[in-house]
Formats: structure tokens, C-alpha cells, sequence
């Protein structure tokens, strides 16, 4: 049997067959959800994030008008992200520091490599640490990526190749 | 291929991307360069680490938590719907047609002037009309969020909107504590394109609205009803600290197509 494409469901959705959703959320939690938890490194808030993207997506359903369903979703991932990131901020500057402590339930690498690989995407600007997660992490594709973000493929691919260089040579160098 | 080449080439390599004369040059160099092929090694150890990464499983609670917000927009979509169809006004309309049957019916034995039982038919669609804003205007002010949205959607279907009802859906964009009441108000008081009073509250929200959501939506609705006023408040919200960058993007985008 021929499975039903993403876009097809979607529009379904737009048009008002709400329970087609939990179809979508079934192929593409998982992913949205890691795609978060690599970003922020806390389980609890990306669970909530992750909830809050389904539940965005369905609430503006109809500003879907067809394009590819993973650039779409990802792009409200994006965006909660980014109002997460504003939030932290503010809470930051009413916060003293020191008082914060270590992250809750923050997630630990399984080998000393990895956790190198995760101290190193910290010394990437946010934009190269998304870009980097999103392609070689989530393996969404360049187009689909140039889609997201009002790009094209070839200008999002030679940005990817630069920031992957840029990992390799801070991660070497600091090894 | 020299070692620059070679350097751009390694992940197209390591990708399967390039394309077969250019596999055999970068081979060719590889087998020459010492440095290249440290890269190389280099390049592969760090995608042997991206493989590495976990991808975790989230807990149950955000499958459940998902399936509660679906079954509620569900729920909300049938209220929503079935109240469309029940409205009372539509009742009125039909107690009116029929009342109007009579009175023709007496208007073809009595012989009397048809202008009075137009006059009359008129004034029930109006008084039918008042009731309708009444209910609407009262569910409104109701305790229940969902409650105000829907009586914000009956909305979409007048034609001809008065100051009381603009007024009672702008304080609902500029003044309810619920996120979703005062989207559902933008996007009402939106379709009331030749209201100045509707545009003049959405201008004045883009003011006050803090959530980046209704700010984009806001824009949007600026934006299509060609409201240049918006491009004040849109530029001081622009060069706000605090305004998320996604938001700003639409600003730029919303401002070059009212300039
Ligand atoms: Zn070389």
C-alpha cells in the first residue's frame, strides 16, 4: 500500500480532519523532539516545546499552503526556539547566575569523544550550531533547509560545508 | 587538484555527491598528500561522532499531553460547528420568512399596499439582527476562553459591522489575558476592511502585544489591508531589543511592501 505523503495529510488537516495529526505527530515527533533537546540539553522543557510545536501547528493549520511538511514544521520548531532562547534571556538578566546551578535532567554524551563534540558546538554561534543539528543530526536536506529559511540550496549547502570545517578545526585543535 | 581543492571536495566525497571525474582526481591527490589525508581522516572521525550522537525516545507524557491538546481542538471544532449551525438568529430569520408568508398570503386577500409588509419584514431582520449582536456581545464577556472565541468568529458573519461591536472586539485584541481570544479578535477585526475603527485598534495592538505570534499575525493583517499608519508602530518594533529576530524578519518584509 502506498503511504500517504506528509503534504497530502497536512492539507487534510488544513481543511479541517484534525485527527490526521496524530499521523504527523507519529513520523515527526521524535525528530522535532531531538532536533530541540540538541539546541537546549533539557528533556522536561523540550517535551513541552516539542507539544507546543503540534500544538501551533494545528492552531495556524491554515496558514499551510502545500510546501514541503518538514520545512514547514521545523520552521514553527524554530521559531518556539527562538521565543525559548528570548524568554531564558530574560529570566537571565533577573536572575543571579551562580544561583541557576547545573541544568535539570541535562542530558550527559555516552563517550568522552561525544562530550568533547558537544563542548565544541557550544563555541558555534546558534545559527551554525541549528544548521549543523538540523542537516547532519535531523538529516533534513539543503533544500528542504533553503525551504525553511527563505534560502536557496546551493547559499544554504556552502554555509553548512563552512561551519562544518569550522567544527572540525576547533574540535582537532582543542582535542 | 591541489590541496585547496582537495579541502573543498571532502565532504561532497565523503557525502557521495561529487561527481565521478572529480572522485578520481580527489583520489589521485589523496594518495599523494600526507596533510590531505589527515584531513580526510579528520573529516571522518568528526561524521563517526555525529553518528554517535543519541537519539533519545521523549517520555510518555508528551504523546499524552499531544493526544489531550488533539482531542480538545477536536472537541472545540465540533462546538464551534454545531453552534454555527443552531445560532438562534437563523431561527428568527425563519420565524420571520414564515411570519412574512402569512402576512403576503393576507396581503393578496386584504389587497393592501406591498411597501407595508416590506416595512415590516424589515423590521423583524432588524430586530433579529439586535438579538444576534446582543447574544454575541454577551458571549463576549463569557468566563470561558473558547466560549470568546467562538463569539468572536459569529462575527465574520456581518456585513456591516456598528461602532459597538468593533468597540467589543477591540477591547478583546488589546485586552484579554488569553493568547488565542485576542489572535481570533486580529483576525476578525482584520476582515473589516473599510472600518477605521477596526484598523485603528489593530494599529494600536502592534503597539501594546507582547506575544511574537500575534505580533506576526498582526503584521500580516497590517500588511494585506495596506495600512500604512502600521509602518510606525512596525519600526518601532523593529528597533526594539527585545523583539525576536523571526519577527523581525517579517517587519522588514511587511515594511518594504507598505513603503
Ligand atoms: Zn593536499
Amino acid at each position: 500500500m502506498q503511504t500517504r505523503s506528509d503534504e497530502d495529510i497536512m492539507m487534510a488537516v488544513a481543511q479541517g480532519e484534525l485527527q490526521l495529526m496524530a499521523e504527523l505527530f507519529e513520523r515527526y515527533h521524535k525528530r522535532i523532539y531531538n532536533f530541540l533537546l540538541q539546541m537546549v540539553g533539557d528533556r522536561a522543557v523540550c517535551e513541552d516545546l516539542t507539544q507546543n510545536v503540534f500544538y501551533k501547528a494545528i492552531k495556524y493549520k491554515h496558514s499551510y499552503r502545500g510546501g514541503k511538511f518538514v520545512s514547514w514544521i521545523f520552521r514553527i520548531a524554530r521559531n518556539n526556539l527562538a521565543d525559548h532562547f528570548e524568554k531564558q534571556k530574560r529570566l537571565n538578566q533577573n536572575i543571579d547566575v551562580e544561583a541557576l546551578g547545573e541544568r535539570p535532567e541535562s542530558v550527559q554524551a555516552p563517550n568522552e569523544e561525544v562530550a568533547h563534540l558537544y563542548q565544541v558546538m557550544e563555541r558555534l554561534d546558534v545559527a551554525e550550531k541549528e544548521l549543523i543539528i538540523m542537516h547532519r543530526l535531523q538529516g533534513i536536506s539543503y533544500e528542504d533547509i533553503a525551504e525553511m529559511t527563505g534560502s536557496t540550496a546551493g547559499a544554504v549547502k556552502v554555509k553548512a560545508h563552512r561551519v562544518v570545517k569550522k567544527l572540525r578545526k576547533i574540535y582537532f585543535e582543542s582535542a | 587538484m591541489d590541496c585547496k581543492q582537495f579541502e573543498n571536495n571532502i565532504l561532497d566525497y565523503l557525502d557521495g555527491s561529487l561527481a565521478e571525474a572529480e572522485k578520481q582526481r580527489f583520489k589521485a591527490h589523496l594518495q599523494s598528500c600526507a596533510s590531505c589525508q589527515a584531513e580526510l581522516e579528520a573529516q571522518q572521525k568528526l561524521m563517526t561522532l555525529f553518528g554517535q550522537v543519541p537519539q533519545e525516545t521523549p517520555s510518555d507524557r508528551l504523546r499524552d499531553g499531544f493526544l489531550d491538546m488533539l482531542a480538545e481542538e477536536q472537541q472545540a471544532q465540533v462546538v464551534h460547528m454545531a453552534h454555527k449551525k443552531e445560532f438562534p438568529w437563523k431561527t428568527a430569520f425563519q420565524i420571520a420568512a414564515s411570519i412574512a408568508l402569512v402576512m403576503g398570503g393576507f396581503f393578496l386577500g386584504g389587497l393592501r399596499s406591498g411597501d407595508t409588509s416590506q416595512e415590516q419584514i424589515s423590521a423583524l431582520q432588524q430586530e433579529s439582527k439586535v438579538l444576534k449582536q446582543q447574544m454575541m456581545l454577551a458571549l463576549m464577556e463569557n468566563r470561558s476562553p473558547s466560549k470568546r472565541i467562538q463569539a468572536v468568529n459569529y462575527t465574520e458573519e456581518i456585513a456591516q459591522p456598528d461602532a459597538t461591536l468593533i468597540k467589543a472586539l477591540a477591547d478583546r485584541l488589546l485586552y484579554d489575558a488569553n493568547s488565542n481570544v485576542r489572535l481570533a479578535a486580529a483576525e476578525a477585526l482584520g476582515n473589516f476592511k473599510s472600518s477605521q475603527q477596526a484598523r485603528a485598534a489593530l494599529i494600536e495592538a502592534l503597539n501594546t502585544e507582547k506575544d511574537p505570534s500575534l505580533q506576526i499575525e498582526l503584521i500580516g493583517i497590517l500588511v494585506r489591508l495596506q495600512e500604512k499608519r502600521a509602518l510606525e508602530p512596525m519600526k518601532k518594533l523593529l528597533e526594539t531589543q527585545e523583539t525576536p529576530i523571526y519577527v523581525k524578519e517579517q517587519l522588514n518584509n511587511g515594511i518594504t511592501q507598505l513603503i
